[in-house]
């Protein structure tokens, strides 16, 4: 695969039905999945020297580090060169939709239920355009 | 048709008969349309109707009363119709103080003459209409005052001193007129206002009408109130005053305060809705999608624990409801009346 996908989600069991999306519309083969986003913030801190593009899977409502602030640090850090955002939220306010469109970072923006309609919508987002352009 | 032309409804109230006669001569020779009438005492005059008399003539002297208390009594039943006064030359002083007392003008007999005559009726009747117009648009605006429904007072600008208040001021303050009248302003304020109503009105200076804003007040009862403000610069008895309206509106700040609350409440509820509820729901709508979609046999997935998350989604959407339920509930305007 010439991209990663990070699921970033603190339901055990949402990560296994979007895991189970993912694999079942090969999207990708094996995606990480992180419980809350420090650790997820921490892994892609230690992919430094790796230029493969990271999709982050992103929740909003999390425990301690939301989405929003994920969001915010990682566009401070200096690993967010490959990284893309895509989120995934039960919230169907539109006042998060345009919230999430003022970041550049962001590519997508998902409301759950996630179907596997979703899985191929995201294979055709604008800004991922350049990944699954075969 | 000149004032001469008009019908004139005189009483001429005179005991010397001789008198009398020139009197009405003169009158005849001088209106065209007359209507005399003549009584020799001032307990006759006092049995007629002062309404059908245009003016009434009267001798200072007469066999049942004279001088004031005759010039007094006569004042009195004549109400709105000018009297105008006749005397010998040896009471001229008398009759001069009469006109401080009421009376449109006083004519010396020994002078008289028809001409005179004619003009002091003319002009007493003419002034009399002007000056029941003048006191009657007065009263009208003394009861524009005293009756409207909202509070509004008089203060001087100097003393800060109340000069005037009306009925519903002393009804909603619940201090009588006299207690306002030894009151200034600053005593219907909160000690913490002073200052500002203190510099509100120093600095007045523009003419017209003012809505400085919205002020605290303190009735006698202790009750602190809200009130809109609006004023005006009036010349009270000679002393520059302001004229000042005073609205509650204590009763539409709380209607106010609470519709912001129940705003708030409200936001907070949509905000719940969208992500709290949402959650549990999406989650269950992800689930039950993944059941229809996993073959029978898939090994991966476990679909007793995929059950248990169902249940575990309807007790959490349960207790949110619950929770939203509660804070609807919290949401009581009514408390208010």
């Amino acid at each position: 695969m010439k991209y990663d996908i990070l699921i970033v989600d603190d339901e055990d069991i949402i990560i296994k039905l979007v895991r189970h999306l993912i694999v079942k519309s090969n999207l990708h083969g094996d995606p990480k999945a992180f419980l809350n986003g420090q650790d997820a913030l921490e892994y892609l801190s230690s992919l430094k020297q790796n230029t493969t593009p990271q999709i982050v899977l992103l929740d909003i409502n999390m425990p301690d580090l939301d989405g929003w602030d994920f969001l915010d640090l990682l566009i401070k850090s200096n690993f967010c060169e490959h990284v893309y955002v895509v989120i995934i939220t039960s919230s169907i306010n539109k006042s998060d939709r345009l919230r999430a469109e003022k970041y550049d970072i962001v590519a997508g923006y998902i409301e759950k239920p996630v179907s596997m309609n979703n899985m191929e919508e995201i294979k055709t987002l604008e800004k991922l355009d350049f990944l699954f352009a075969d | 048709m000149t004032e001469i032309d008009t019908i004139k409804r005189i009483l001429i109230i005179e005991d010397n008969m001789g008198d009398f006669l020139l009197i009405s001569e003169y009158l005849e020779e001088q209106f065209n349309q007359l209507d005399l009438e003549h009584v020799s005492t001032c307990k006759q005059s006092l049995t007629k109707d002062p309404g059908s008399y245009d003016v009434i003539l009267l001798d200072l002297s007469l066999p049942d009363k004279s001088g004031e208390d005759l010039v007094n009594e006569i004042l009195r039943f004549a109400e709105n119709i000018p009297v105008i006064v006749l005397t010998g030359y040896s009471d001229r002083n008398f009759a001069i103080k009469s006109i401080g007392l009421g009376t449109a003008d006083y004519l010396l007999k020994d002078e008289l003459n028809p001409d005179i005559l004619q003009k002091s009726i003319v002009y007493s009747i003419e002034r009399k209409k002007v000056f029941n117009q003048l006191e009657y648009s007065e009263k009208r605006y003394r009861e524009l005052f005293h009756l409207s429904p909202l509070p509004m007072y008089v203060f001087d600008k100097s003393s800060f001193k109340f000069l005037d208040v009306n009925q519903a001021a002393i009804s909603h303050y619940g201090y009588t007129k006299e207690e306002f009248l030894t009151m200034t302003v600053f005593d219907i304020r909160p000690s913490d206002e002073i200052e500002r109503a203190k510099s509100i009105i120093l600095n007045d200076e523009d003419p017209g009408m003012k809505t400085p804003g919205v002020f605290k007040h303190l009735k006698k009862d202790g009750e602190l109130i809200d009130v809109e403000i609006s004023y005006n610069e009036i010349d009270f008895e000679e002393r520059k005053a302001l004229l000042v309206l005073a609205n509650d509106v204590t009763l539409k700040f709380q209607y106010i305060e609470a519709i912001e609350k129940q705003n708030e409440k409200l936001k907070e509820i949509a905000w719940i809705q969208s992500h709290v509820v949402r959650a549990p729901l999406a989650r269950l709508m992800g689930l039950v999608n993944l059941i229809n979609m996993t073959e029978e046999d898939d090994q991966e997935v476990d679909k007793k624990e995929l059950l248990q998350h169902i249940l575990n989604s309807t007790v959490e959407l349960d207790n949110i409801i619950r929770d939203i339920t509660n804070k609807t509930e919290q949401i009581n305007i009514d408390q208010i009346r």
